[in-house]
């Protein structure tokens, strides 16, 4: 379970960042490529943007495996120290 | 048979107006639209004083296809000036049947500096030098005419020169040896520029082209009076901002798509000065003018009006006054030059596509827009048009810019 604050936020950041339209729902369980048809260059500058405003740094190896908006979250609650569940 | 080039669309977005019409038409009434900004702290910014689009022209709603990523002023300008001059040319709708003739060509001077500085700051905050994957995109000069490209969903050739403040008269250049070749039967041609970084902006005021700050000039009181061509208290150009696309046809293609001309753009030239980094070349600026003339087949004294370059500094004013002496003997005396840099400042790459669109807005209503500001030079002594505009007869119209690097270009247009 994922802090509904938190996921808020990611989602607006997805919304803002990748211009996803408001008609789509973001759900905790979205894949980026699969459902929410972001592309790479879109996603590099997400996850920029994400480490910028959260504080977090995430290493390319993390990122490669960030594939949902739920696994981006628990990265970021991951590396402030705080559980994500 | 040669080709003739018309302008069948031009659109012009400046601090004076978000199109060709309000700019001209602010031009005319004698208005300037320089003005002191805030957004350019003295803390950061030698010069304040400068000429900022108010608001670019939005996109249509669901046209986006990535401009939006990209936040380099200039890609929006060019973008949006495109639009313009295609509405202007009654091309709304471009028939699936030319998509592969039209060119474009657009270029910049500076390109996605801003977009730069902006990376730049927020790349350094990052320990893993994360760096924005929009901003190589977004800076390359090429991306203005790949956006007007994508968004008008064309196939032809494109180009982008980068000629310094000469960049609009050599993209208009390009794309008419476009349409007199047969590369293209249309062409949308032009320059954007927006550059008010802080290194930018000091840069050309260390170099003292630009206007500084000086407790006694005459802009301390009143910001609109900074740019003041041929005036014998000149003291630098004002930086400004904006765009301005001319779309060129070929006379079969205008036939063919039913669209009407509004200028024949008859005749272009462009050469080097070979001379200095910076300072212009008078000998070399009056040889372009005379090779302009020739390829037009016109005598100087058939040219009736001249949008000057016209910079504001002390050296380009002079300078271009000698050359256009040079060039025109006799017919100097009589002819009608005028700067509209003193009302919308120095676009440095869209500045000569600017004064483009405005020559065929001169021959569109019959009317010279004045030189603002001006104070007569004793030193200077053609007819600068001072202060007011002029209802004039226009036939044939010139339109000259130089750039560091010494480039010069020189356009001729002719009423139809």
């Amino acid at each position: 379970m994922i802090d509904s604050a938190l996921l808020t936020s990611v989602v607006e950041h997805v919304r803002t960042v990748c211009k996803v339209s408001p008609s789509v729902q973001i759900t905790e369980q979205s894949r980026f490529v699969d459902d929410l048809g972001i592309d790479s260059l879109d996603l590099v500058s997400l996850f920029l943007t994400i480490q910028d405003d959260f504080s977090v740094e995430l290493d390319d190896k993390e990122l490669a495996e960030l594939k949902t908006i739920g696994s981006l979250c628990a990265a970021i609650c991951s590396h402030r120290g705080v559980a994500a569940a | 048979m040669t080709r003739r080039v018309y302008i069948i669309g031009h659109s012009a977005i400046t601090c004076l107006g978000a199109n060709a019409r309000s700019t001209f038409e602010g031009l005319v009434e004698g208005r300037s639209g320089i003005s002191t900004h805030e957004e350019l702290p003295a803390d950061r910014y030698i010069q304040s004083i400068a000429g900022r689009v108010a608001q670019i022209p939005s996109l249509p709603e669901g046209a986006d296809s990535g401009l939006s990523r990209l936040n380099a002023r200039f890609l929006h300008l060019a973008v949006a000036a495109a639009r313009e001059a295609m509405l202007d040319a009654g091309l709304d709708q471009i028939p699936d049947s030319i998509r592969e003739r039209v060119a474009v060509v657009v270029g910049s001077a500076f390109g996605g500096m801003d977009l730069y500085e902006t990376e730049r700051e927020a790349a350094s905050r990052r320990k893993n030098l994360g760096t924005s994957p929009f901003l190589v995109p977004g800076m390359i000069i090429n991306q203005a005419a790949g956006q007007i490209a994508q968004q008008l969903q064309v196939f032809g050739p494109s180009l982008a020169p980068a000629n310094a403040c000469a960049t609009g008269g050599y993209a208009i250049s390009a794309g008419a040896e476009m349409i007199r070749s047969s590369a293209a039967d249309l062409a949308i041609c032009g320059a954007a520029e927006s550059a008010f970084t802080p290194e930018i902006v000091n840069g050309f005021a260390t170099m003292k082209a630009m206007l500084g700050k000086k407790a006694q000039d005459r802009s301390v009181g009143d910001p609109s009076q900074a740019s003041r061509p041929f005036s014998i208290d000149r003291a630098g150009f004002v930086m400004s901002e904006g765009a301005a696309v001319l779309v060129l046809a070929g006379e079969s293609a205008m036939q063919a798509l039913n669209l009407q001309p509004q200028a024949e753009l008859i005749g272009w030239a462009s050469n080097s000065d070979a001379y200095h980094m910076a300072m212009p070349n008078p000998e070399r600026i009056r040889r372009c003018l005379q090779l302009a003339m020739a390829h037009a087949g016109v005598n100087p004294d058939q040219l009736d009006y001249y949008n000057a370059h016209g910079t504001s500094t002390v050296v380009n004013d002079r300078s271009e006054t000698e050359a256009i002496r040079g060039a025109f003997g006799t017919a100097a005396e009589s002819l009608a030059v005028s700067s509209i840099k003193g009302a919308i400042g120095h676009g440095l790459g869209a500045a000569s596509a600017i004064e483009a669109a405005c020559c065929v807005r001169s021959l569109l209503t019959q009317t010279i827009p004045p030189t603002i500001n001006y104070i007569a030079d004793p030193e200077l002594t053609l007819d600068y048009v001072p202060n007011v505009a002029r209802d004039a007869s226009l036939d044939v119209v010139m339109s000259a810019s130089f750039g560091f690097g010494g480039t010069n270009n020189a356009l001729i247009f002719r009423k139809v």
